[in-house]
């Protein structure tokens, strides 16, 4: 990209402004779902592409109005299944980026089978999901992700349901890229974004959300600016996974359970720290920090798994390429008509 | 605690500061606006072995360079500031406002314990602190703000 | 969510109070409390002194430009065309499209390196508009409109220096 406001290929450079619409933005007033909106119209121009080649795809929720405030291609499908719509549209259309905006519940109740799966596929799609740990749209029942014990609506007396981690199944559906960002670190939301573009295959992006009506603060505990760096840990490819406000303390693995050492105590030093491999080809040290919560744990943020695998849609139509080699161009007519027919009088 | 605590006891270096430009002291003006675009910072710090000597910005840029006869492989040092007012990874953000503020800086550079050159803390910097204190408030709004909803109406 | 009116300790969200049937809907919604964050809620962009404008036309060379922001001392321009705002040009612009380049400035126009259509900023908006603007969007100088006109231009250093000011802190 040239610096005079124009691309190399002669387009006109677009601004966050050109991805904004028109539409009344109907999210409560300080939802975190706006500092999201915001991040993701900021990077889209960095990304270079054209706004006719991305589509935005949704199910239901609050996060799900996404589509309508993109200026892009845009879709708000049914309660769960914007995977599969997303996956046909990317099949089809293998040259357009394609987006999937879910929630907590969308994704993982609602549409859990068709979230595995897509992720299994290794579709190139960038899933970002909007964890608030409660149904927002329908006013305060519990997600799949409330916390065990959660008083709301539907659970009066609080939940008794276990919470699911969407980390732990995004790495036992075997997705390619598994990240973890918040809506109030707008500058690591923006990384967190552009790395999940620049993924190819299924990428999954948990994004900590809070809803300020149903469910406020949630994550306050360990989010808020005063305590994150000593109850939030970044994780850098190549990078010891250190954490706290003076970067003393640090993650080992004792066996299979991470321990928390501090640094410059009982001979601990820099080099006994693990070091984070986001390429390792086997889940087991990203499922290992996906589960890592306060307050045992500092909370994991940033690029969980990123490693590469042949996509779903690129051997298909490698597939379908090998048969046209092999056959030549199919009909349909001719297809229908090879045999078995007859005419009913 | 209130935000004049915490202006005056949060450390400087816990601001999510970026990694600044630094080039050595015998760099020309061309090597300086490089490191400048590449770091995407309005400054440049001028160093030898390690130590602050100098600071060059997009102002002296604008002001002694840019229209100027001045080639862009002159040494930096010759249109830098010498020996800026800087501060301490350790000095607390409300020194690097007042700094900001009563010397009319944009950026102020940053040296450790050692009095290596360590970094830079920009005035943008301290408005985004700020406006992480105020998710509801400052972060969380919608891209047109006259569309400011009055209740909480769902989606 | 805790009654501000019984004390009784209600469920998330709820429209009204479960023990004394109080309206609870506006609670919820980001209010103005006091301190710090009543003046970022309430008080006005108006309420930032902000810097003089260095008007300049897209046609202006760059050169002419720069001499006009010199002058006045300050680090930007503002572009107008007929009255209305169509661009800024601001110190970055010059170090990322002009700076170490061969180019004639005499005869390079301002539109060749301005900041077309840039984020702008009414005098009546509050100053948490201004604050998300560049904190989220990482602007540093928004021009004010009025009506599509450009009447003064604000710094992260003028919001910088309100936060100061009111966060308590004597000196």
């Amino acid at each position: 990209m040239s610096e005079n406001g124009h691309t190399t290929n002669g387009a006109v450079k677009l601004t966050r402004k050109d991805f904004q619409t028109d539409q009344e933005v109907r999210w409560c007033p300080g939802c975190g779902d706006y500092s999201i909106l915001a991040q993701v119209q900021k990077v889209m121009p960095e990304l270079g592409i054209p706004k006719e080649k991305i589509v935005f795809i949704s199910g239901i929720g609050c996060a799900s109005r996404f589509p309508y405030y993109m200026n892009t291609y845009g879709f708000h499908t049914i309660h769960g299944r914007a995977p599969a719509f997303a996956t046909g549209v990317k099949v089809a259309n293998p040259d357009l980026q394609v987006w999937v905006i879910t929630g907590d519940g969308d994704a993982l109740s609602i549409g859990g089978n068709h979230f595995i799966h897509a992720l299994r596929r290794n579709v190139d799609l960038k899933i970002i999901l909007f964890n608030n740990r409660i149904y927002g749209l329908t006013k305060g029942q519990y997600s799949p992700t409330s916390e065990l014990g959660k008083r709301n609506k539907s659970a009066p007396m609080g939940t008794i349901d276990y919470p699911i981690n969407p980390l732990s199944l995004a790495f036992a559906a075997e997705a390619t890229f598994v990240g973890r960002s918040m809506d109030v670190d707008p500058k690591h939301l923006a990384m967190m974004v552009e790395r999940l573009a620049a993924h190819k295959g299924s990428g999954f992006l948990e994004v900590y959300q809070n809803c300020n009506i149903f469910n406020d603060g949630t994550f306050k505990s360990f989010n808020e600016r005063e305590v994150k760096e000593d109850r939030m840990i970044q994780l850098e490819h190549n990078k010891p996974l250190i954490f706290g406000k003076n970067k003393d303390k640090g993650i080992r693995l004792k066996g299979v359970t991470p321990e928390i050492l501090t640094i410059g105590e009982n001979g601990i030093t820099v080099d006994d720290i693990l070091v984070h491999n986001e390429n390792a080809h086997e889940p087991n040290l990203p499922y290992i920090l996906g589960r890592m919560q306060f307050p045992e744990y500092p909370v994991p943020m940033g690029v969980f798994r990123a490693i590469e695998k042949p996509t779903y849609e690129r051997m298909l139509a490698g597939q379908i390429s090998a048969a046209v080699d092999a056959k030549g161009a199919g009909s349909l007519e001719k297809l229908i008509n090879s045999g078995e027919t007859w005419v009913i009088n | 605690m209130s935000i004049a605590d915490k202006l005056s006891k949060v450390k400087i270096r816990r601001l999510p500061l970026r990694q600044p430009a630094m080039v050595e002291r015998g760099a020309s003006i061309r090597e300086a606006v490089e490191a400048m675009k590449a770091s995407r910072l309005g400054c440049a710090l001028v160093c030898e072995q390690g130590k602050l000597v100098g600071l060059f910005t997009e102002r002296d840029l604008l002001n002694k360079v840019i229209g100027e006869s001045v080639n862009y492989s002159t040494p930096v040092e010759q249109v830098m500031t010498f020996g800026p007012a800087h501060l301490s990874l350790d000095d607390s953000v409300y020194s690097a406002m007042r700094m900001m503020r009563e010397g009319d800086y944009r950026n102020v550079p940053l040296v450790d314990a050692e009095g290596s050159a360590a970094g830079v803390v920009t005035v943008r910097d301290l408005v985004s602190y700020f406006a992480e204190h105020f998710p509801k408030e400052a972060l969380n709004l919608p891209p047109d703000h006259d569309q400011l909803m009055l209740s909480a109406e769902g989606a | 969510m805790i009654c501000p009116y019984c004390g009784h300790n209600n469920l998330d969200g709820v429209d009204t109070c479960e023990e004394c049937v109080h309206d609870l809907s506006d609670f919820d919604v980001p209010a103005a409390t006091g301190g710090l964050q009543m003046h970022i809620m309430e008080d006005t962009i108006g309420h930032i002194p902000y810097d003089r404008l260095a008007l300049i036309s897209p046609s202006d060379s760059v050169a002419h430009a720069v001499s006009r922001i010199k002058t006045i001392g300050i680090g930007q321009a503002v572009v107008v065309e007929d009255g209305k705002l169509v661009g800024i040009l601001t110190e970055r612009d010059l170090l990322n499209k002009v700076a170490g380049r061969e180019m004639d400035l005499n005869t390079l126009p301002v539109s060749e390196v301005m900041t077309k259509r840039p984020e702008t900023i009414g005098e009546r908006d509050p100053i948490r508009v201004i604050i998300n603007k560049m904190a989220v969007g990482e602007y540093r100088h928004v021009p004010i409109v009025r009506d599509g006109r450009p009447v003064g231009i604000i710094s992260a250093k003028a919001v910088a220096n309100y936060i100061l000011k009111h966060s308590g802190l004597d000196f």
